[in-house]
This record gives structure tokens, C-alpha cells and sequence, in this order.
């Protein structure tokens, strides 16, 4: 068995968890808003942001990070969609234990970083569903990728992308103290992610729709 | 001889009921859109129609079926079954073939929607069968199965329909079917019992989720041009005919449209159109 079946295998119930948080249901259910979105995508570019500083510069695992993982300008487009962006809203303790982690795994683990980039990218094949109910519940029309691209970008070219990612990590014949730096890290990412997206705030009753174009005022910016 | 739809006509080991204990009434969350409800009986035309429509979108071609197939009327007439098949493509290339087929009385309906890839090492297969009785989905089990794929194939099945069976966690009676629908499954699989009228925008939602999760995961054009690029891999096609065989024996529709059309006609409809081996 390759070892991205074996960290596959070792996150499938954590991956599991996580899809039944209240910020992954509300993308799902029509229960989210445009404010309680773009906070989670906040959290998001931090995340992006440290892996896509850490990841270049560890040559062991810097060729398996290529353009299309770059997300940050993704997200902030989608920030700017509902009237946001990245500085409106605070990095939770959740979000800053996953950077200083995704620091540490680069000076320490750097095949761990391999782990974070399979869940990011994995999540993109859970974009192919996520994207239309969450684009219904956040009141965009249909058809429309602005304020949804974190979901939509490439996504078509997902499928293929993911599985290159994975046979080429499964063929680099890494020894077994790499593939279990490897699998620790994918486990201990989810993990975190799990953390993070039990404590991201969702409105109890969010109804609030955005426009396009027609930012909603929020305390940050009305203060 | 009374040839109403009922259950009595499926034996209990194919649908087992749900496990003791558990109220499911409990479970059922409000939908979150405004609900298809239909005043009378259930028909499944709305998924006909969409069904039809992905096609068009996904400009597969609409193939011309035996007529003794396309439409019969059942030995009672009081049902009539209409089966449709296109077959996917990319670059000109045959991907494998979408057959469907839409069962409907007067009270009853149903639906069977199977995508069989001519690769069936690199493309998952579609599977869906919905069934009616009444104002209630008795039955209804979609999933993305991998009775063939590789195990790096297999995953991208798992990373998609974790997401796709969350969504529909909140229909009634998911988690117990039977092992014949389950053992190709990645366990992502939605299965519902006893479904009420009121959560029956939730069902097509379901149909249509998974069914346009695997349209676009798996036959666009970007994510077919390695499968439509490969050659037909004979052993791999047998394997699948294998799994079609298994359902074909297994499936509680044969002994429905037993009952129904007479086994003679069955027989040679499960054989020659709903199982038989994907072209291309």
C-alpha cells in the first residue's frame, strides 16, 4: 500500500469529524453568511499563507508545491467579493497554533509539510460539492464563482491534480521514517483543522445574505 | 393476481429495518430549501427531467435502444417503464454509458440510475435506486462505487462523497443497508428509509448531488482526458461485469420487475440493457 493510502487511511475518521462541525454543515445546509464565511476564510489565508512561505523553502518536499496550491490571492478576492479582507478579522488561537506548527514542521519535519499540502488539497475535491449550496446559502446567483473561487478555482482539474500529487509522493521511494513524518503530519494537520473549525463562530440563526458588490457593514468596519 | 406495488413483493433480508432503539423521526432536519412537496403520490419526473439535462450539458449522446426495452407497459397496466441510455464521452472519446430507468403508477415510482464505465479501473461507477409507495420514499440509496478502481482512485471517491453523505446525514434510516449495495462502497453511500413527502426535495437534492459531484469530478473533459486516452483494459471490464452481475441477482428490482413484466422479459432486460458491459 502507498502511503498516501496509509495517510488516507490514518485521517479518514478525523476527516469524518470534521464535516460535521457547525462551520462545515453551514457551508452545506444554507446556514451560512457572508460574515461568518469570510471569517473562516481569514483563518484559511493564514493557513495558506504560513504553508506557502514554509514550503518553498524546504527543497525535500518544494517541488511537490506547485502554483496552482497558491491560494492566498484566491481568498483575499473572495474577501474583497463580500466587502472584506484578511485585516478585517482577527486569526483565532486555533488558527495561530496551526501556523506556529506549520513553522515548526518546516525547520524541523519537512515532509510533514507534504501531509498539510494532501488535506489542503484534498478539501478541493470537497469543493466540487461544497461550492453550489454554499454559493445558494450565501445568496450569490447562480453560476457565479465571485466570493466562491477558494471553491472553484481549478476545480475541474482537481481530480487530476490531486492524483499526480499522490503518485508522485507514493513513486519518490521515501524510506519509512520519511512516510511516517509524512502520515504524522497529515494526522496532526487534521487534528488542528478539526480544532479550528469547532471553534470558528457560526451565527445561530444566519440569514443575512450579501449582494455582490453591496459590501454588509460589520463592527470592524463601522468602528 | 394483485399487482400493486407494495414491499410485500421485496423479501425483508434486501431493505432490513431499522435498527431497534433509534428514533429516526428524531433525526429528520427541516430542509433547507422550500420543499418539492407533492400533494398526491410521489413521482420521480423532476430527476427524469434533470437526469436529461446533465446529459445535454455534459453533451453525452443520447443512444437509440432496443424498443423492447425503451418502454413497456407492465402485465397488469398499471405501470408503465421507460429506460433511457447516453453515453458519456471527452475528446470524442466513449467514457462509458448512463442508463436510467423510470418505473411509474398511478401510487408507485421509481428510479435506477446506473453510470458503468468502459474504464472502470480509472472511473467510478453511479449507482442510485429511489422507490416510492404512496406519499413515501421508501427506499432511496445513492453512492459513488469502486468495484474496480485503484486505490488511489478509490480515494478521491472517499474525499468527495465524505462530504456529499454529511450533507444528507439528516435523512431517516441511513446507515443499515444491505451488504449486496455496500461492499464496492468507500461507506460515504446515503441510504434512507421511509423518507416522508415533506423531505422530498431532500431526496432529489441527494440524487442530483451525487450524480453531478461524479459528472463533474470524473467525466468532464479535464478530468476524463486520461481515462478517454487509455486503452479498454478486458480484465477490468470483467470485474466490473462481475459487480453488475452481482447486483443483477441481488437487486430486490429483478424480483419487482418480475412480478411485474414477466421473467422472461426481465432476464433479458437486467442482461441485455441495465447490466450488460459498458460499450466503447
Amino acid at each position: 500500500m502507498g502511503v498516501m493510502s496509509l495517510v488516507r487511511s490514518a485521517i479518514s475518521a478525523s476527516h469524518f469529524q470534521i464535516e460535521q462541525t457547525a462551520f462545515s454543515k453551514a457551508m452545506m445546509d444554507g446556514g451560512m453568511n457572508p460574515l461568518d464565511y469570510s471569517r473562516g476564510l481569514v483563518q484559511l489565508w493564514h493557513i495558506h499563507f504560513a504553508l506557502e512561505r514554509s514550503a518553498p523553502k524546504r527543497p525535500e518536499i518544494a517541488s511537490y508545491f506547485t502554483t496552482e496550491m497558491i491560494r492566498t490571492t484566491t481568498i483575499q478576492r473572495d474577501l474583497h467579493a463580500f466587502g472584506y479582507d484578511k485585516n478585517h478579522f482577527a486569526p483565532l488561537d486555533e488558527t495561530n497554533i496551526i501556523v506556529e506548527q506549520i513553522q515548526a514542521w518546516e525547520r524541523n519535519a519537512p515532509y510533514a509539510l507534504l501531509g498539510c499540502i494532501y488535506i489542503l488539497e484534498g478539501s478541493r475535491m470537497g469543493s466540487l460539492v461544497i461550492a453550489k449550496p454554499l454559493g445558494r446559502s450565501l445568496g450569490l446567483p447562480p453560476g457565479t464563482t465571485s466570493g466562491l473561487e477558494y471553491h472553484t478555482e481549478g476545480a475541474l482539474a482537481t481530480p487530476l491534480r490531486l492524483r499526480s500529487f499522490k503518485e508522485s509522493v507514493d513513486n519518490a521511494g521515501f524510506d519509512a521514517q520519511i512516510e511516517s513524518e509524512l502520515i504524522e503530519g497529515a494526522v496532526n494537520f487534521m487534528e488542528l483543522l478539526n480544532n479550528l473549525y469547532s471553534a470558528i463562530p457560526v451565527s445561530a440563526n444566519s440569514s443575512p445574505k450579501a449582494t455582490l458588490n453591496e459590501p454588509i457593514t460589520h463592527p470592524l468596519k463601522s468602528a | 393476481m394483485n399487482y400493486s406495488l407494495t414491499f410485500d413483493f421485496f423479501p425483508a433480508q434486501y431493505y432490513p429495518t431499522c435498527p431497534s432503539g433509534v428514533n429516526f423521526q428524531n433525526r429528520i432536519a427541516p430542509s433547507s430549501t422550500a420543499p418539492s412537496f407533492q400533494s398526491g403520490p410521489i413521482n420521480y419526473l423532476r430527476l427524469v427531467e434533470q437526469t436529461t439535462m446533465f446529459m445535454n450539458q455534459q453533451r453525452a449522446i443520447s443512444e437509440t435502444i432496443p424498443t423492447e426495452f425503451s418502454k413497456r407497459m407492465s402485465l397488469n397496466s398499471k405501470m408503465t417503464l421507460i429506460a433511457k441510455e447516453w453515453t458519456l464521452q471527452s475528446e470524442n472519446q466513449p467514457l462509458g454509458q448512463l442508463r436510467m430507468v423510470h418505473i411509474q403508477g398511478a401510487k408507485n415510482a421509481i428510479i435506477n440510475t446506473w453510470i458503468f464505465p468502459n474504464r472502470p479501473a480509472k472511473m467510478p461507477v453511479f449507482a442510485a435506486e429511489l422507490i416510492a409507495v404512496g406519499n413515501a420514499t421508501k427506499v432511496a440509496f445513492v453512492d459513488i462505487q469502486v468495484p474496480v478502481l485503484s486505490k488511489v482512485a478509490a480515494d478521491d471517491v472517499a474525499l468527495l462523497t465524505t462530504t456529499l453523505s454529511t450533507r444528507f446525514s439528516s435523512l431517516p434510516c441511513n446507515e443499515t443497508p444491505p451488504d449486496w449495495a455496500t461492499n464496492a462502497s468507500q461507506g460515504n453511500f446515503t441510504y434512507a428509509r421511509d423518507v416522508p413527502n415533506e423531505q422530498l426535495s431532500t431526496v432529489e437534492d441527494c440524487y442530483l448531488s451525487y450524480l453531478d459531484t461524479y459528472l463533474r469530478a470524473f467525466a468532464s473533459d479535464e478530468a476524463a482526458v486520461e481515462v478517454a486516452n487509455s486503452k479498454r483494459d478486458e480484465e477490468a471490464i470483467d470485474i466490473l461485469q462481475e459487480y453488475q452481475i452481482h447486483h443483477m441477482e441481488h437487486s430486490p428490482g429483478n424480483k419487482f420487475l418480475d412480478k411485474l413484466f414477466g421473467s422472461e422479459w426481465t432476464e433479458s432486460f437486467m442482461k441485455n440493457f441495465l447490466f450488460a458491459k459498458p460499450r466503447g
